[in-house]
């Protein structure tokens, strides 16, 4: 039996879609508009662009996997659809970065979590960082029109997991609330993390990029971009090869040039792009991760948190307190627990991490995401270039973050004891199973909370090519182009000039999708959107 | 007497290279790398009894076991011929994934274990097939409490490799109590037998 998957279907062969690792020979392509990635950013913007009549070609590094190829088994998922097949870490280990790498990008893996940028994020942009054009007001229109593309509702069936985190919250007296997820007939199956078998997830992959290939649109996958060529003022030629072992080279030329290569991919092309004025050396700093900690509770019954949709509640009460002066804020939600997965999160030595992993069923996982990039003392991280070209982000874990990581830690143990966990564990190398929530407080106080025995995941990649109206603060201006270089845009997650403090897909869809409109320029919408008509 | 090793072991380690790099710390240890490497690159090609591994050298091998089975409880029976042989391939495949960087510190590191002076130095007297459980606890307690990063760096690497190597052999995915996905979508998948134990 199988399920509609639309590269298969009839209309999909008149498609325009190269493998260039199929490539025998080098190529030469022309469009008026080169994207470079295909996720959120990527992906929006090759629809609204490919709609508006321009020639588009998106680029992507990794392969063109779909419906029919997910078949929900994690070795397989990790390894063709993350970046490093899940293994990359910061620079010194002590962050481990989940991004994805295939068509689609990071909306193929990640766990449908849809939130608009939060207001206080945006007036702090407003207020401290000069970001006059992306205001609450402005860019309520776009959220509005992207949760109608995107078909983004509250989901209201939350899996074991996430209700242990309603409960917990609601008997403590703490905000708690049901998150929209950008689903069309989900079978609540709780394998977002792993490419969506029905496609009910609305990717890039299932919504904007068949928009886009059907407009005309060519894709390019397996096709690294190494660098950009410019003369100083413009970008000439995109540079790009092949991804086999006879590396084919491909130069595309177009008018525009899109870098949607995500957090750690633009700002890696940029610096591997020399001819690119970089006169402030901004570019790659200010990278920001949402460094996560995790917590675990064994419950009384089974919680099976694999199975059901992964992330559907979530509590903001600890994260915006004091914006930008006070201690670093946090978000909570819930984490999917699949195997493998899950025994990198859990943590222990010997027989009591086995032993954690044999209470897999019974054990409910929260996240915690720090609110980095506000206060003066997280500046973040910094991209840079290994010696074989490939980017790694630089990220210090300091004291700032380590405090606020262990008072995240001790309020998802807090909640789980009051949703009536038996025992927490905490996702720290020498963690105990602690009994009781006053022992646990005792107990997590005297952790070493210090960088890789502490458990500090990331699966937001933001900023790195900041928007900002100063080239010695920020690489591209508030419409997405850069300082120096009239004919190159980012349009990703990169463009944040703090972290988002909320799942960002949502903020990157909606704001790539009003920086691509500013490109076209003459009023009309462009996304597909049902029975649009109106200007904006 | 073997923590003094040890102690020898972390005290001649240049900690002003405060490099967050295995490699560049390997560099500069007392076992002279290009000895080591030397001393092992000949006996493991010509005992290679594994020719599709890429990365991982046979002399590797019982290294890695012994310390999956510190780190994750494991035991002989886990271990069988047939799930170690899926479990070094995953570890192999997945080295094959990682930046080069990174897979170039953890061969680095094997290398290094695999050479028995550095073994010996290191607390741990026998062969790492027959190493004693509490010796390699004390080797990893010293490189994650010992003070020096890029240890702590090297062996958290390592048992991340190791966790996610194992919990990729179906029975490790079995022993957690997880059922593979619902029986709603199993017959549309691609079903190969791995997605469940
Ligand atoms: C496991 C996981 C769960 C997540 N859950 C959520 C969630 O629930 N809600 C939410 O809002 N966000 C979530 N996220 C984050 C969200 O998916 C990302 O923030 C978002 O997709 C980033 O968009 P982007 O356009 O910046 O880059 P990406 O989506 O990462 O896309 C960049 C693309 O560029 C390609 N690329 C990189 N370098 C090159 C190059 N040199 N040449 C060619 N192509 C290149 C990459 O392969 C990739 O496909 C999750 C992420 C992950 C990994
Ligand atoms: S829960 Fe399952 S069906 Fe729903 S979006 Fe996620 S993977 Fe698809």
């Amino acid at each position: 039996m199988k399920l509609p998957d639309p590269y298969k279907d009839e209309a999909a062969k008149s498609w325009n879609i190269y493998d260039a690792s199929r490539f025998t020979e080098d190529r030469y392509f022309e469009a008026d508009v080169v994207i470079v990635g295909t996720g959120s950013g990527g992906g929006t913007a090759a629809e609204v662009l490919s709609r508006a009549g321009k020639k588009v070609i998106l680029v992507e590094e990794g392969s063109l996997k779909t419906s029919t190829d997910f078949n929900l088994n994690e070795k397989e998922a990790y390894s063709t659809l993350y970046q490093d097949g899940m293994t990359r870490l910061s620079l010194d280990g002590g962050i481990s970065i989940l991004q994805g790498r295939t068509v689609g990008g990071g909306t193929v893996v990640n766990w449908t979590s849809s939130f608009r940028t939060p207001e206080p994020t945006l007036n702090h942009w407003n207020s401290r960082l000069r970001i006059k054009d992306h205001t609450v007001e402005s860019m309520r229109p776009w959220f509005e029109m992207l949760e109608k593309r995107l078909e983004i509702a509250t989901w209201t069936s939350p899996n074991t997991n996430n209700q242990t985190l309603l409960k917990g919250a609601e008997k403590l007296g703490i905000r708690a609330d049901l998150i929209p997820r950008n689903v069309k007939g989900c079978w609540n199956l709780g394998y977002c993390g792993l490419g969506c078998p029905t496609n009910a997830k609305q990717s890039m992959l299932v919504s904007t990029i068949p928009s886009a290939l059907k407009s005309g649109a060519t894709l390019i996958h397996n096709l690294q971009v190494n660098h950009l060529r410019s003369n100083g003022h413009s970008v000439e030629s995109v540079e790009a090869y092949g991804r086999s072992e006879r590396r084919p080279q491909v130069r595309i030329k177009a008018k525009i040039v899109i870098l949607s290569a995500g957090a750690i991919g633009t700002p890696g092309i940029l610096l591997r792009s020399t001819s690119i004025p970089n006169p402030y050396g901004t570019a790659g700093r200010r990278t920001f991760l949402h460094p996560t900690l995790f917590t675990f509770g064994r419950m009384p019954d089974e919680v099976n948190g694999f199975h059901g949709a992964p992330q559907s509640a979530y509590s903001d009460h600890y994260q915006w307190q004091d914006v930008a002066d006070g201690p670093i804020g946090f978000k909570i939600e819930a984490t999917p627990m699949h195997p493998a997965f899950a025994s990198v999160i859990i943590r222990g030595f010997g027989l009591e991490h086995r032993q954690r992993l044999n209470d897999l069923k019974y054990t409910a996982g929260f996240l915690a995401l720090l609110r980095d990039g506000f206060h003066p003392d997280s500046p973040g991280g910094r991209v840079q270039l290994r010696p074989d070209g490939s980017p790694v982000v630089d990220y210090p874990i300091n004291g700032y973050l380590l405090e606020g990581a262990k008072r995240a830690v001790l309020k998802m143990a807090e909640i789980l004891f009051a949703a009536g966990a038996k025992s927490v564990h905490v996702g720290h190398f020498q963690t105990g199973d602690y009994s009781s929530w006053s022992e646990a407080q005792k107990g997590i106080n005297q952790l070493a909370f210090e960088p890789l025995i502490l458990r500090v995941g990331s699966a937001h990649v933001m900023g790195g090519s900041a928007m900002g109206p100063d080239p010695r603060d920020s690489v591209v201006d508030e419409t997405g182009r850069h300082h120096h270089i009239d004919n190159l845009y980012v349009m990703d997650g990169s463009l944040f000039p703090t972290s988002v403090g909320a799942n960002p897909q949502l903020s990157i869809f909606a704001l790539t999708a009003k920086l691509s409109h500013q490109i076209i320029g003459d009023g009309k919408i462009y996304l597909d959107l049902p029975n649009v008509s109106t200007n904006h | 007497m073997s923590v003094s090793r040890r102690e020898f072991l972390s005290a001649s380690w240049d900690q002003s290279i405060a490099f967050s790099f295995l490699g560049r710390a390997i560099a500069y240890s007392t076992v002279p790398l290009a000895a080591a490497q030397t001393f092992c690159s000949q006996p493991a090609e010509a005992a290679s009894t594994a020719p599709s591994l890429k990365y991982i050298q046979p002399l590797h091998v019982p290294i890695l076991v012994a310390f999956a089975k510190v780190s994750m409880g494991l035991d002989d029976q886990d271990l069988t011929e047939q799930n170690k042989t899926v479990f070094i391939a995953n570890c192999d495949q997945l080295m094959g994934q990682a930046p080069e960087s990174v897979r170039a510190d953890l061969i680095l590191l094997f290398n290094l274990l695999q050479f028995p002076m550095s073994r010996w130095m290191m607390g741990v007297s026998d062969n790492w097939d027959r190493a004693n459980p509490k010796d390699i606890t004390a080797l990893i307690t010293n490189w994650n409490y010992g003070g020096i990063k890029i240890l702590r760096y090297g062996y958290q690497s390592l048992l991340s490799l190791l966790q996610v190597s194992w919990y990729y052999v179906p029975v490790a995915i079995a022993g957690t109590g997880y059922p593979g996905p619902p029986e709603s979508i199993r017959p549309y998948l691609d079903f190969n037998g791995e997605n469940s134990p």
